[in-house]
């Protein structure tokens, strides 16, 4: 406490230092020369005696400083001195220094790591101008018409563009045929970016027509890596699909949007009167739901007009929903919340909505983490405190104030971060690659994570407070204690340990607590995830491998070449050795694609304008055995049915719910269009592309009355995948050399990227639970072996009096177990109000799971009394002798 | 808890002692102690002036600005009455501490 009046003094001081400063000066200098007039009188020469004199008083400067200190003003030039100290200090202690590093090197490393992925995914503004009045105009996906409408009818938006995302093409001539992702994008699609051509220029009005000639931009990257950034490529005609297409420009390093796949823009086929049906397509040349309407998955991006807002917007594209509600011929079956769904948001916060949730939680367990990692420096801190009590005595005698002493312990704390945190940004930087790597898949833009201004500043901030965090409740304790008693050390501080202990079990129970926070985060997403890998997909995962076959569309446009090229591989697959069975598909599960069908079901739809929508696959006779799919009621398709009637097979879900009591064997489905199809057999349900999304009605046609390119080849195969593969290659650059094959994968490979997040949430969950785990293990060992240490005396006369071994060692353990289950009941608390947060991320698993509950405070109860182990048993090997003599 | 500051302060003591004669400037008291404990004592001559001023700052002196009898200008450093009271009460504790441990060498046979 100080008094009122040392504090006026204080504040007196702080104003006139200067003065004082200069008065102090003078002083000493007329102690100086005090000095040599004394000796001068004495008979030495001037020069002499001022040498004498000032050697008499040591430097004037080192005086001056002090004598500010003495006044509590610390200034600036004592921070070196302090530094140097400080330096000194930790060098002196090198274990020590050692573990506080390495704690605080993981807790400010893993912030850090994460910190990057949040930077780039989330606060980095997307790398266009003015991305502010960039929206996302029209969440989902839409027709090219929906589209269209919009761009028209808009009142409120500068411009509006669409594009499709993901478009797998084939690129030919110039070297290998290589499968790329290309965005399928309307003409204005850079300008409403706001983004130049780095060469060449973007696409001009009118290249979405039918009479347009076909052109492409390129992607830097693909311009660097296959025409090795040769400009005059910009005017060259390239193959595309089949297709020539003209190089008009490159675009800038960098942009990849809106996937950081994507290797080339195509302008759209914008059409209204018709689609991008190929010559011989019947179903898609029958117009009624021709791809102008019918085609969803179309992106649509928006610039505000300046001064109008996102709810503006809103309310301007909910009109126009309205209208194309009234006026749209093929109403949209699987939206019938069409209108009402209508929004306008950011884009950028759109495209990171699905992955803030999960970087969130990795936060806020990194966060935990590195408050973990910081009560166990504290720890230390304190611990040390009691054997650097001595030197704070003496620092204080000499004439350091409490004020001094705690400015020296709160820089050397600051250095201890410092280093720490140097170490940290090295152990983020290590760890971002690994880090990313299991994103993948959860998070876009993963490409631009890396170490930049934004994260070295966040993890100095974070240094800086984590060393004041850390540090100054020790300090203070220590500075304070010493001030207060500074002969009393002479006593050996037990009142002093008692004091360093309360603080220190306080901070073990805080420990404990954050470990078992982690703990019990970690073991929910690991249950989510054990409970999400026990369904079943419903088909075999084993020893199936893929791969998708791309025919250039332009030379395999009609449906012969189409059957003729997938009949003559799937033989010659057959033919190879290894390979049991090998059937086409034009949609694999879990290859995140979904094709949708509107159907109406005979005897169950009543109304055109609300049709059924199935996902819908065309596939060869073998597929149901190829992937140990069961035919559950009727036949499978056969070779005859190539050239037969049209005929369908419905999952049995599909079943269910549209032959509900009916046989659905005989049962009678068509497209939108009139041509009925009918129903011959019932198929297993499976699951597509989410284990966790429940199965959907299906339908399978045979491939041969429906072939599509691409399509994709599956085969059954005990021997090793990567030899199926190559036999897979040599087939098909055999049958057709001019298609490539792309997406070569084993179902099981497709099966863990389906949960890929899950599994990154859970596996970094439980690497941050692993690391508070060991942290916290070690804070209550360092908090009980130093207990033991401290009475060693009384355990010596507890056995001098005959207490045996046991109770000593159940003395110790108690008092382990109390702040252990303050720790324990602590962190249950605190997880039940955080955990919370993750029920987005849990499935099937409640988010206070008792179980999960119980084992994780069993795990972090056992690795305390395991940490309080050692020292009990230490202290029945007291020798009552050596500890009463000490 | 005269005895920690008297122990803290041996120095503030000793400068206390030096000024209960009258007014003195800083080399003065340097000088003082020196001759007075038998050229034992020399004041770690950097820590007088920290330690004036922070007996100044706890006003157990004043100080004013004076010539002395060099006629150099010099600062005078002069006891308060709280000052005057310190010295007492620190002085008596210091004897009964110093009294204290002589007897028990004494004891010791040392």
């Amino acid at each position: 406490m100080i008094r009122p009046a040392q504090f006026l003094r204080r504040l007196r001081s702080l104003v006139t230092s200067t003065r004082r400063d200069r008065e102090m000066d003078e002083e000493m200098e007329i102690h100086l020369a005090m000095e040599a007039d004394d000796s001068i009188r004495r008979g030495l020469p001037p020069d002499e005696a001022m040498r004498r004199a000032r050697q008499a008083f040591g430097g004037v400067q080192r005086f001056r400083e002090e004598g500010r200190d003495a006044r509590g003003i610390g200034p600036a030039r004592d921070l070196s001195g302090d530094i140097r100290y400080g330096l000194r200090v930790l060098r002196r202690a090198p274990v020590f220094t050692a573990v506080a590093v390495a704690t605080l090197a993981l807790g400010i490393g893993a912030n850090s790591a994460i910190f990057s992925v949040v930077n780039a995914v989330v606060l980095r503004p997307l790398p266009f101008p003015d991305t502010h009045s960039l929206v996302s105009a029209w969440d989902g996906g839409h027709s090219l018409a929906e589209f269209t409408y919009l761009r028209d009818r808009t009142r409120t938006l500068e411009s509006v563009g669409t594009y499709l995302p993901g478009f797998g093409v084939s690129l030919s001539g110039d070297g290998e045929p290589v499968r790329l992702t290309s965005a399928l994008v309307s003409d204005n699609f850079f300008d409403v970016l706001r983004v130049r051509a780095a060469y060449g220029r973007t696409f001009e009005a009118g290249e979405n027509g039918v009479a347009a000639g076909p052109v492409v931009v390129l992607s830097h990257a693909l311009w660097q890596s296959r025409y090795g950034s040769d400009p005059s490529v910009v005017g060259r005609l390239v193959e595309i699909d089949g297709v020539s297409r003209r190089v008009v420009g490159i675009a800038p390093a960098g942009l990849t949007f809106p996937s950081s796949e994507t290797r080339l823009w195509i302008p759209l086929l914008i059409d209204p009167a018709g689609n991008r049906c190929a010559a011989d397509d019947a179903i898609c040349r029958s117009g009624a739901l021709g791809t102008f309407w019918g085609s969803y998955g179309h992106q649509v991006i928006g610039r505000l007009q300046p001064g109008v807002t996102r709810e503006q917007a809103r309310t301007d594209v909910l009109r126009i929903a309205a209208e194309l509600q009234a006026e749209n011929p093929v109403w949209r079956p699987a939206m019938p919340e069409y209108v009402a769904n209508v929004s306008v948001s950011d884009l950028q916060s759109r495209l990171v909505a699905d992955s803030q949730r999960l970087l969130f939680i990795l936060l806020a367990a990194v966060a935990l983490v590195l408050l973990l990692a910081c009560a166990n420096v504290a720890n230390l801190l304190v611990v040390r405190g009691a054997v650097r009590s001595r030197e704070m005595s003496v620092r204080a005698a000499l004439g350091a104030g409490p004020g001094r002493l705690v400015r020296q312990l709160v820089i050397e704390n600051l250095l201890l971060a410092g280093i720490g945190g140097a170490a940290g940004l090295l152990v983020g930087v290590v760890s971002m690659p690994a880090l990313t790597a299991m994103l993948a898949g959860s998070a876009p833009r993963l490409d631009e994570v890396r170490l930049d201004g934004g994260v070295v500043l966040f993890t100095l901030l974070l240094t800086t407070a984590t060393g004041l965090l850390f540090g100054v409740l020790p300090a203070r304790r220590l500075a304070r204690a010493n001030a207060a008693s500074a002969l009393s050390v002479a006593r050996g501080g037990a009142g002093q340990g008692l004091h360093h202990r309360r603080l220190a079990a306080a901070l073990v129970s805080g420990q404990i607590a954050i470990g078992l926070m982690l703990a019990i985060g970690a073991g929910l997403l690991v249950r989510s995830l054990a409970r999400i890998l026990d369904i079943d997909p419903g088909f075999a995962t084993a020893q199936v491998v893929s791969a998708r076959v791309n025919p250039p569309r332009a030379r395999y446009a009609a449906a012969e070449p189409r059957r003729q090229v997938a009949r003559e591989i799937v033989e010659r697959l057959l033919a190879a050795p290894g390979i049991s069975a090998a059937a086409v598909t034009t949609q694999l599960p879990f290859d995140q694609t979904v094709q949708g069908m509107a159907m109406w079901v005979d005897g169950w739809t009543t109304d055109p304008n609300r049709l059924e929508v199935l996902e819908i696959r065309g596939v060869s006779p073998d597929f149901f055995r190829t992937m140990g799919i069961d035919i559950r009621q009727g036949r499978g398709f056969t070779d005859a049915d190539a050239g037969g009637a049209p005929v369908a097979i419905v999952s049995e879900t599909a079943a269910r719910r549209f032959w509900a009591g009916r046989d659905p064997v005989g049962g009678q489905v068509r497209y939108p269009w009139p041509g009925w199809i009918t129903v011959v057999g019932v198929a297993a349900d499976i699951r597509n592309n989410d284990l966790k999304a429940s199965s959907q009605p299906a339908i399978y046609v045979p491939f041969a009355q429906r072939p599509q390119v691409p399509f994709t080849v599956v085969v059954r195969a005990p021997g090793d995948a990567a030899s199926v593969l190559a036999t897979f290659r040599s087939v098909v650059a055999d049958v057709s050399p001019e298609t490539p094959l792309s997406h070569e994968r084993t179902i099981e490979a497709l099966m863990q990227e389906s949960v890929s997040t899950p599994r990154a949430a859970a596996a970094l969950l439980l690497s941050f639970g692993a690391l508070a785990l060991i942290l916290a293990g070690v804070g209550t060992y360092g908090l009980v072996a130093y207990g033991v240490e401290t009475r060693r005396q009384e355990f010596a006369v507890r056995m001098a009096i005959g207490a045996r071994p046991s109770s000593v060692v159940a003395l110790v353990l108690r008092e382990g177990a109390r702040f252990m289950l303050v720790g324990v009941v602590l962190g249950v608390l605190g997880a039940l109000a955080m955990t919370g947060a993750m029920r987005s991320l849990l499935f099937e698993t409640a988010p206070t799971d008792p179980l999960t509950f119980v084992t994780a405070s069993l795990l972090l109860g056992i690795t305390a009394l395991l940490a309080c182990a050692v020292p009990a048993w230490r202290a029945t090997r007291v020798d009552p002798n050596a500890a009463l003599r000490d | 808890m005269a005895a920690p500051e008297l122990q803290q302060g041996a120095l503030d003591l000793l400068i206390l002692t030096t000024l209960h004669s009258g007014a003195l400037h800083g080399w003065a008291i340097s000088r003082r102690i020196q001759q007075q404990s038998g050229d034992v004592l020399r004041v770690g001559q950097g820590s007088l002036y920290p330690a004036l001023y922070r007996i100044e700052e706890r006003g157990l002196v004043r100080a004013s600005w004076g010539t002395s009898d060099e006629g150099r200008r010099a600062k005078f450093y002069q006891l308060s009455a709280a000052g005057r009271k310190a010295l007492a009460r620190e002085s008596a504790a210091w004897r009964t501490y110093s009294g204290a441990i002589n007897l028990v060498l004494q004891g010791a046979g040392l």
